[in-house]
């Protein structure tokens, strides 16, 4: 009220945005990712031909600062009407309320029960639903074959235990008669991308081992607790002391060790499914395997639920249009379609598209796939967490007094 | 129609039968009309727009900051915990040292950088055109672009950096430019060095290039040197530009977040974390206005201190610097002119200054001949010359700054100034000096006192001795003086 009275400007800007974010009564802006454009196109002119009478406005957006521009479109008041977002986002949009409850209308779809059930549990707030998930993934460990057998390896046999991990990794770690410097595993510590990324790639190593970073009720930090700190001296150790892991940790994200694996610097690391197009696409050559992330003996594999999916704002203007898309959305097959990975749900992951063997691994991390705890301060949570593996990686800093002091970071963020 | 003015009587008639606002109401109300039209001619009118706009987009955002920061995210008022948080947090602590570091280390070397490019740009070479729009090119691209260019660069496994280095040895292993903590924050200060310098060097020229030629020429009448004339005449006239941009550095110093935020975010493990970076995240990755509220208050009242030191301390230097020229100038000027009147040097003197006052030239007779005058038509000009050929004798070493005109009759007065100089003359002989070429071309330059270079007109216009430019006393003063 003030700011109208106070600022005329402002509230012609205001209404300026509004005009051209909201719309008509008939039409529906459906905002997604600029990697999905040619699919969502696809779709939306489909929507169209079933719907003659409701007109979708798309709007496409990079993945770089989507999580803020989201969360601002969704405290603007003027949000739009279906928006593509990271399923772990969720949480963090609905603490202010900010969501519609999707549930019914997925149902009007889709039975629930065909989803893969973290999927939907990752989209969860309070027992409801806030977003249909269509996409979900897991890491898996990429390994380069041929490099496998320079150092003697099989290629066929990678490493499924954490002993026989830093085994390999330490065979895999030597300078190339050509002078390059190869090192056995590439871990995540840093980039332009790297607390996401390094959260992906080291998380799940403290949940095998039976650890986690905050109690299951999430009232405490647990990251300090001895199952957690084994774990991460097992992912830090591999740059600090056994150095198998090269130079440039502090500043590889996801990016820079896909280059650096394509460059053979490094020879195995943590991947999603998308790398394996990248691959095709860049080094269409490259003879590599994908195996399941080496668990602790006698214990199982594990990994962090990755994802994306559908959300409806509350405070859209086009609610019955927003249920109309969500629904079409919500059939297995357009599912299916518009994924870059894995479906979420049970039918379409038997389609052909998914059947490549080497997507075998991935499928096998996804049914091991947990998601975030869903709670709003996650992405101020797990920046302690990076926080204190990056102290580590630093070196001067003992892994259990790292944890300690994000524990304490993260307990008093709890408190907030 | 009618029935619109009906009801307006109506409500006309119900202020006036209002009890006790019978005559106030139509009063004030012309009173407030009045007042109205009265304020149409006043300059507040006119500045409204102005100061609406500035309270919208200035003033508001800075008063909602502050209930912001005293405020919770529900906004209910939790008077200074917010403040309590940020200082105790450790990152809070890290932040302003690293800011400190990252503002200072970077000014002083834009500093010496940007001048230096500037006043190498300043002299005139083959290509000076071309070296100077290259220099330029840091400055011109976006930051961010710049900052990636350099994210690769410092790139530990496959940046050029270290790529040269170790190609030729000089390390053997990779430098961890952007990750090892004791390196990152200075390799981040090089590139905004990079970044900032052009616009110190533009600044510098912009500056050098108002710089009068005089002086330079005048200084080189007396034998200074290259490094003479930078340290007596260019860095001093470049004081005050020097000092603006320092500030204008400061501001874009603390503020700058493009090149750290897009090289390592604050990282690794916040060893390059600075306030604004602090105040980003908080904001808008945690979404924790409160907090960023806070923190962003105590930063702006940290600036605004900070700022308005910068301000206090330059003015005052830069009036106290003038009043120290104009008292030595006083000083040295009534005493030396004082003991020049009695014949004696006071201080023990290096040479003497012989000053022409303000509107004439001091005319030579090779000068005058060499131009097609008679020499033998010079009036005291002339005779004065002789008598400062006698002084010489008197004061060892002569030196003559004069000022000249396209007209040699206006001769006006003679000053002798005895003075210290801070550099070594060589001219021994003062008619060949002023005769020289160079003086010829120089239409009434100023004249400036060395190392101090205020216009002696100015000065000798606050010397005692020389005080009322009164033409008559002053052909008198001078006949004194010589």
């Amino acid at each position: 009220m003030t700011r109208r009275t106070l600022g005329l400007p402002i509230a012609a800007a205001a209404i300026a945005i509004m005009l051209t974010a909201s719309a008509r009564a008939d039409e529906v802006t459906w905002w997604v990712t600029e990697p999905g454009k040619a699919k969502a196109q696809a779709l939306a002119a489909e929507f169209e031909k079933e719907n003659p009478d409701t007109k979708l406005k798309l709007q496409f957006n990079p993945y770089g600062g989507l999580e803020s521009k989201v969360l601002i479109a969704l405290r603007s008041g003027a949000p739009p009407d279906v928006i593509e977002v990271q399923t772990s986002w969720i949480p963090s949009y609905q603490v202010t309320g900010a969501l519609d409850d999707v549930g019914e209308v997925i149902a009007g779809s889709v039975p629930l029960k065909d989803f893969v059930p973290a999927t939907l549990e990752a989209a969860t707030v309070g027992g409801k639903i806030y977003g249909l998930p269509f996409q979900a993934e897991a890491l898996a460990m990429i390994y380069r074959k041929d490099l496998y057998r320079e150092a003697g390896l099989d290629p066929e046999k990678p490493p499924q235990t954490w002993d026989y991990m830093i085994e390999v990794s330490k065979k895999l770690t030597y300078t190339a008669p050509n002078g390059q410097r190869r090192y056995g595993y590439g871990i995540a510590g840093g980039g332009p991308e790297g607390q996401g990324n390094t959260l992906y790639r080291s998380l799940p190593y403290v949940w095998m081992n039976g650890g986690d970073i905050l109690s299951p009720d999430m009232k405490k930090a647990v990251i300090n607790s001895p199952e957690a700190v084994e774990a991460v001296k097992f992912y830090t150790d591999m740059y600090t002391t056994l150095k198998v892991a090269p130079p440039s940790t502090l500043e590889n994200g996801g990016l820079e060790l896909r280059r650096l694996f394509m460059a053979g610097t490094i020879a195995q690391y943590q991947g999603t499914p998308t790398e394996l197009e990248r691959f095709a696409q860049d080094a269409p050559n490259l003879d590599y395997g994908v195996t399941i992330m080496p668990h602790p003996k006698g214990k199982e594999t594990s990994a962090l639920l990755g994802g994306w999916a559908f959300i409806a704002p509350k405070a859209a203007k086009n609610k019955e249009g927003a249920a109309k898309l969500l629904k079409f959305l919500a059939k297995p097959e357009r599912l299916a379609e518009y994924t870059r990975t894995f479906p979420t749900t049970t039918t379409a992951m038997g389609l052909p598209r998914f059947a490549d063997p080497r997507l075998e691994a991935f499928k096998v991390m996804l049914t091991r796939a947990r998601p975030q705890p869903p709670i709003g301060s996650w992405l101020e949570i797990s920046s302690a967490y990076y926080k204190g593996i990056q102290e580590i990686l630093i070196g001067g800093a003992s892994v259990k007094d790292s944890l300690d002091s994000a524990a304490k970071t993260i307990d008093a963020i709890l408190k907030k | 129609m009618s029935a619109n003015a009906k009801e307006h009587s109506q409500q006309l008639t119900g202020v006036l039968t209002h009890p006790g606002k019978q005559n106030a109401g139509p009063g004030a109300y012309a009173r407030a009309k009045r007042s109205i039209s009265i304020q149409l001619d006043r300059p507040l009118f006119f500045i409204l727009p102005a100061i609406a706009l500035l309270a919208t987009f200035i003033l508001y955002p800075l008063v909602s900051t502050v209930v912001l920061s005293f405020t919770d995210s529900s906004g209910s008022w939790v008077g200074a915990d917010n403040y309590i948080q940020v200082v105790q947090s450790d990152r809070t602590a890290r932040a302003t040292l690293n800011t400190i570091y990252f503002v200072v280390a970077s000014i002083i070397l834009q500093l010496i950088l940007g001048t230096a490019a500037g006043i190498l740009l300043n002299e005139r070479f083959k290509g000076q055109a071309i070296v100077r729009a290259l220099t330029l090119i840091p400055w011109i691209i976006p930051g961010i672009v710049g900052a990636m260019t350099w994210a690769w660069m410092f790139h530990t496994d496959y940046g050029v950096i270290n790529s040269i280095l170790i190609s030729f040895g000089i390390v053997d292993e990779p430098v961890r430019w952007l990750t090892n903590p004791n390196v990152v924050l200075p390799a981040l200060t090089v590139v905004n060095v990079w970044k900032m310098f052009p616009f110190v060097a533009i600044m510098v020229l912009a500056g050098l290039q108002s710089i009068p030629q005089s002086l330079y020429e005048a200084a080189r009448m007396d034998g200074a040197m290259f490094w003479d004339e930078v340290r007596y005449i260019t860095l001093p006239q470049l004081r005050t530009i020097l000092a603006s941009i320092s500030l204008l550095l400061v501001i874009a110093g603390v503020n700058s977040i493009t090149i750290i935020y897009a090289m390592t975010k604050g990282g690794p493990a916040d060893r390059s974390l600075i306030t604004s970076i602090q105040i980003f995240v908080e904001a808008f990755q945690y979404f924790n206005f409160n907090q960023a509220s806070a923190l962003s208050l105590m930063f702006f009242v940290v600036s605004t201190v900070f700022i308005a030191t910068h301000r206090w301390i330059q003015r005052p230097r830069a009036r106290g610097a003038g009043h120290q020229t104009r008292r030595q100038n006083r000083v040295g000027l009534s005493s030396c002119v004082a003991a020049a009147c009695r014949g004696v040097p006071a201080v023990p003197l290096d040479g003497a200054l012989v000053l022409q006052r303000s509107c004439g030239t001091l005319p030579h007779p090779d000068h005058v001949a060499s131009r097609g005058g008679n020499p033998g038509q010079l009036r005291e000009g002339s005779v004065r010359l002789e008598r400062a050929a006698l002084l010489r004798e008197q004061f060892g070493r002569l030196a003559w700054v004069h000022n000249t005109g396209p007209d040699l009759r206006d001769t006006c007065g003679l000053c002798l100034l005895p003075v210290r100089f801070p550099w070594p003359f060589s001219v021994a002989n003062p008619h060949s000096h002023v005769a020289s070429s160079s003086f010829g071309s120089v239409d009434r330059a100023p004249l400036y006192l060395p190392g101090i270079y205020e216009p002696v007109e100015f000065a000798l216009g606050i010397d005692p001795c020389l005080s009322r430019p009164d033409p008559a006393t002053q052909h008198l003063d001078a006949d004194r003086l010589l």
